[in-house]
């Protein structure tokens, strides 16, 4: 090995960092994609729900979305009877030019004062449960997929039910608009579909729901959601069989202050 | 959204002058303040932060007509380099050569240049 040292004088120094960076078509309006958001940052979201059915009430929902650490995001939400609080782990990233998989884990626990009548078990508030389970996103050019599955565990309800079931989802996103993105203030037109089911444990109940939705992002810094969720099929009593969602939210970069060793 | 996201990590390191980024083809371009030392390091990091990797890092530098020397270990900027080149190359004036370590992670604490 030949070792020389020697100062080169660098009268100008650039970098040019080429990063595997892909579109935002994982951003799913109904679930979380493996994706983390960016360390130290913190999003703001409000979202109505009206929930259709044998119940027809309305939820506005007010939720903090924060990293505080590189791999890790965590939300706390509240539609001012029941609470939300929800952590993510990415686990694995594999990164491509416009294209990455990536897995996660997530936990999440809701406490609720409600106590309804509805073997499946209610994730929007209705019940007091905790949830955990992986995330696989798959990200290629203008398409992503991705797939959830969890375990959840209720404590509340009426005891002849069961207190265990399995959640999934399949989301599909597509950037639709623009085709060539070369600005950070062109709007962004995302279109979903995702497929939301539960399988009951120790009983036979199930349900499969359908959820198309609209994404518009603006500035690269916000969003505005809007969806509408139903039973493809369906043989449990629950209280909504469908639902609109609407939902703004605003990111802030860089928000919170960097803590010690976030190096990878 | 994303993309903003590693433009802003870059932006924030106090080292950057300018961050020039071409969205499309995820290239981001920095220039850094006089007299203020560049990190690679520190680089690395906030797009890591941000959620994303790094696939090529280039140096644009004047490099005075210096050879590149295959397996030759030189120090510059703070950093020990060593070429990965098949052949001996007279480097051009703002030449760029780029670091070839996976994700930028140093080996041995040395980065692996090639052209």
């Amino acid at each position: 090995m030949i070792v020389r040292s020697y100062k080169y004088v660098s009268v100008c120094l650039f970098f040019l960092a080429i990063v595997h960076f892909t579109n935002a078509q994982e951003l799913y309006v109904m679930s979380e994609p493996a994706s983390i958001m960016p360390t130290r940052s913190i999003m703001l979201k409000q979202s109505y729900q009206q929930m259709g059915g044998k119940m027809n009430n309305s939820f506005y929902n007010t939720q903090i979305e924060f990293s505080f650490k590189k791999n890790w995001m965590m939300h706390l939400g509240t539609n001012y009877t029941a609470s939300e609080v929800y952590l993510q782990h990415r686990l694995y990233s594999l990164d491509d030019i416009h294209a990455h998989t990536r897995l996660a884990l997530f936990a999440r626990a809701i406490s609720s004062p409600f106590n309804p009548s509805s073997n499946a078990i209610m994730m929007e508030g209705q019940q007091k449960l905790w949830n955990a389970g992986f995330i696989a996103t798959r990200l290629q050019h203008k398409w992503a997929s991705s797939f959830t599955a969890g375990w959840l565990h209720r404590y509340t309800g009426i005891t002849s039910y069961t207190k265990n079931g399995i959640q999934y989802s399949w989301s599909n996103g597509w950037l639709l608009y623009p085709k060539n993105y070369n600005s950070y203030g062109q709007t962004n037109l995302n279109f979903y579909v995702e497929l939301i089911g539960q399988q009951l444990i120790n009983d036979k109940a199930h349900f499969l729901d359908i959820a198309p939705s609209i994404q518009l992002i603006f500035n690269s810094q916000s969003k505005l959601n809007l969806g509408y969720r139903w039973a493809l099929a369906d043989n449990t009593n629950r209280m909504s069989d469908r639902s609109l969602y609407l939902s703004f939210d605003y990111l802030f970069f860089n928000a919170l202050p960097k803590l010690k060793n976030t190096k990878k | 959204m994303c993309s903003k996201a590693i433009f802003k990590a870059l932006s924030q390191l106090d080292f950057v002058d300018t961050v020039k980024v071409n969205i499309e083809t995820s290239v981001y371009q920095l220039s850094f303040k006089k007299d203020s030392a560049a990190s690679i390091e520190g680089i690395r990091d906030a797009v890591y932060d941000a959620g994303f990797s790094i696939a090529k890092l280039a140096i644009t530098a004047d490099w005075k007509d210096q050879t590149a020397i295959k397996d030759l270990v030189f120090n510059d900027f703070g950093y020990q380099f060593k070429w990965q080149t098949k052949t001996n190359k007279t480097l051009s004036n703002k030449q760029k050569v780029y670091i070839i370590n996976k994700d930028i992670q140093p080996a041995k604490g040395v980065y692996l240049l090639n052209y």
